[in-house]
């Protein structure tokens, strides 16, 4: 029930209506993309009418549905309707987690049949098996955006904070750390990327990057970024007094 | 005696090193009743509540909601039979009243609460604007439902943390009787409003608090006597014999406030209006009118807080 809860906040308010909106005009875009000059080189088109747009989406709904309560206000009427927090966060990185996942497959899956049949009148052919990689590892990706996003929402509490240090993180402070000798080998980018590629079996990927540790290390240093994550997301609202 | 739905212990809250918002203090509210939790801005009504509530931890002392410690196994059960409007109704403006009412049923648990939600909306009048994105609302149909919020679910305690904010004096008449007939629908009733007159005709017992501390606490007949500001009457004579009837009330006893323009305000031991008369009478003054003043709970209020001034 109170996955439940969440599910009718996202159904509710715009904020998750109109993402849905911007996920589903890229994928719009992909189709003409396709038709227009093909599926592109390991099925291009997939990464970039639903990967990165779903990617961008998670982080963007993880950070909302942490943040509208502190948006709203409403943290004190659902804390005094269960006043578990660690339960309320679980659920809202749970809730979060079904729908990135739900979405990602389900417009991977479109993407899957559609694709293809758009472009069919080139000469790049449409790689099946490339294609399950991708989607796997879009799901990694999104998942991870989609917690570090709730968590760090919740430890800003502030929905436009946790959005901002969301992309301030990714794409500058995890990008400083990795500067760091052999500590930089450790951050949560180079263990996604590593990762990413091992999902993929490519030994290069987009700018050029190669693999930094095995997967194996990679998938755990991943875990441990993800889990630290978290448990600082609910040590944040187990601490704080609520407004 | 069942035991109260609401028990404070000793509380103190401190926050900082500077500020203390409660400073040991106690209270119970008994089931079945409308209680009434007044005091000045900045007293700590509302941090008594969020501790109640479980909200917010109390820095000393102990509180119990429906005989639960917040933070234990049972805690959580409390809170679910307990609904609550605190510091005005927390809305997703974004989201339709109904679909408010709809994510607060599902946080609580309740299954198919379709009919209850509609009955609710209806008992708050918001039957025609259940569709309608909660942020439009005015600040009455914010309140109002704020209340339908609380009373989801039939909850056996329901704390209303001024309730009639905002309201048109048609909405404050509503929303009181609504309030004095929720122990019908089986609910103990703690609300917190500075509107005292409405307390007074809305509330079996009262709680008074100041700077944190405990000042009263009982039905209302016991604050209303608690001060001695009790029953007087206001007795009208003419102007030129207003100085001869002070004499003659005071002389008897009683204690005397002159109004001005013939108007007095007398106190004291007085069985009936008819002493007064008489008191009056045998000094050859005549009544030009009589009218007995009942205690009201604003004065008790500010006698018992120092007019009224909270630490802010």
């Amino acid at each position: 029930m109170a996955v439940r809860a969440e599910l009718l906040k996202i159904r509710s308010m715009p904020t998750p209506f109109w993402t849905g909106v911007a996920m589903l005009v890229c994928f719009a875009g992909g189709i003409a993309a396709s038709v227009a000059w093909g599926v592109g080189e390991d099925d291009a088109v997939l990464d970039v009418a639903i990967g990165v747009p779903t990617s961008i989406g998670s982080l963007i709904l993880g950070s909302w549905l942490a943040g509208v309560e502190f948006g709203q206000n409403t943290l004190r009427r659902v804390l005094s309707a269960d006043p578990r927090r660690i339960h309320l966060v679980l659920v809202k990185l749970a809730t979060v987690l079904l729908v990135v996942a739900v979405a990602t497959l389900v417009l991977m899956l479109a993407g899957l049949i559609v694709y293809p049949l758009a472009g069919s009148g080139h000469e790049t052919s449409f790689d099946f098996a490339m294609a399950l990689r991708i989607v796997a590892a879009c799901l990694v990706t999104n998942v991870t955006y989609a917690t570090v996003a709730l968590s760090l929402t919740l430890l800003t509490r502030s929905m436009a904070g946790g959005m901002t240090m969301t992309f301030v993180f990714f794409f500058v402070i995890d990008g400083l750390l990795s500067l760091i000798p052999k500590v930089g080998d450790y951050t949560i980018g180079v263990a996604q990327t590593d990762v990413d590629l091992a999902i993929r079996q490519q030994s290069e990927g987009i700018f050029e990057t190669t693999a930094t540790n095995s997967s194996e290390l990679a998938a755990l240093v991943l875990a441990g970024w993800i889990l630290a994550f978290i448990v600082a997301g609910i040590a944040r609202t187990l601490a704080s007094e609520v407004k | 005696m069942a035991a109260p739905l609401i028990q404070l212990e000793g509380v103190t809250k401190r926050f900082g090193s500077r500020v203390t918002a409660l400073d040991g203090l106690s209270l119970q509210v008994p089931e079945g009743t409308v209680c009434g939790l007044l005091g000045p801005n900045g007293s700590g009504k509302t941090t008594a509540i969020r501790i109640v509530l479980g909200l917010t931890p109390p820095s000393a002392g102990s509180a119990q909601l429906l005989g639960m410690v917040p933070g234990t196994e049972g805690f959580i059960g409390a809170v679910r039979q307990t609904g609550s409007l605190i510091e005005g109704p927390a809305l997703y403006g974004r989201a339709t009243a109904r679909q408010n009412m709809e994510i607060q049923a599902a946080t609580l648990g309740l299954r198919n609460a379709g009919t209850e939600i509609r009955e609710l909306l209806g008992l708050v009048g918001l039957s025609d604007r259940a569709d309608t994105n909660a942020r439009g609302f005015s600040l009455g149909m914010k309140q109002r439902l704020g209340l339908a919020l609380a009373l989801l679910g039939r909850p056996r305690l329901v704390i209303l943390d001024e309730p009639t904010n905002g309201l048109d004096p048609s909405g404050i008449v509503e929303i009181r009787e609504l309030i004095k007939r929720l122990p019908e629908r089986g609910a103990t009733v703690l609300v917190s409003s500075h509107l005292l007159s409405e307390v007074q005709l809305m509330c079996d017992r009262a709680t008074i608090i100041n700077k944190g501390k405990l000042v009263a606490d009982g039905t209302m007949d016991e604050i209303l006597g608690s001060t001695g500001v009790g029953e007087g009457y206001k007795v009208y004579v003419r102007i030129s014999q207003s100085e001869a009837a002070i004499v003659a009330l005071e002389r008897a006893g009683l204690e005397v406030e002159d109004k001005g323009q013939g108007s007095l305000v007398a106190r004291g031991q007085i069985e009936d209006d008819s002493e007064i008369t008489r008191i009056l009478a045998e000094s050859g003054i005549w009544l030009r009118g009589l009218m007995r003043e009942r205690p009201d709970l604003e004065r008790v209020f500010l006698s018992l807080t120092d007019g009224g001034g909270g630490e802010g």
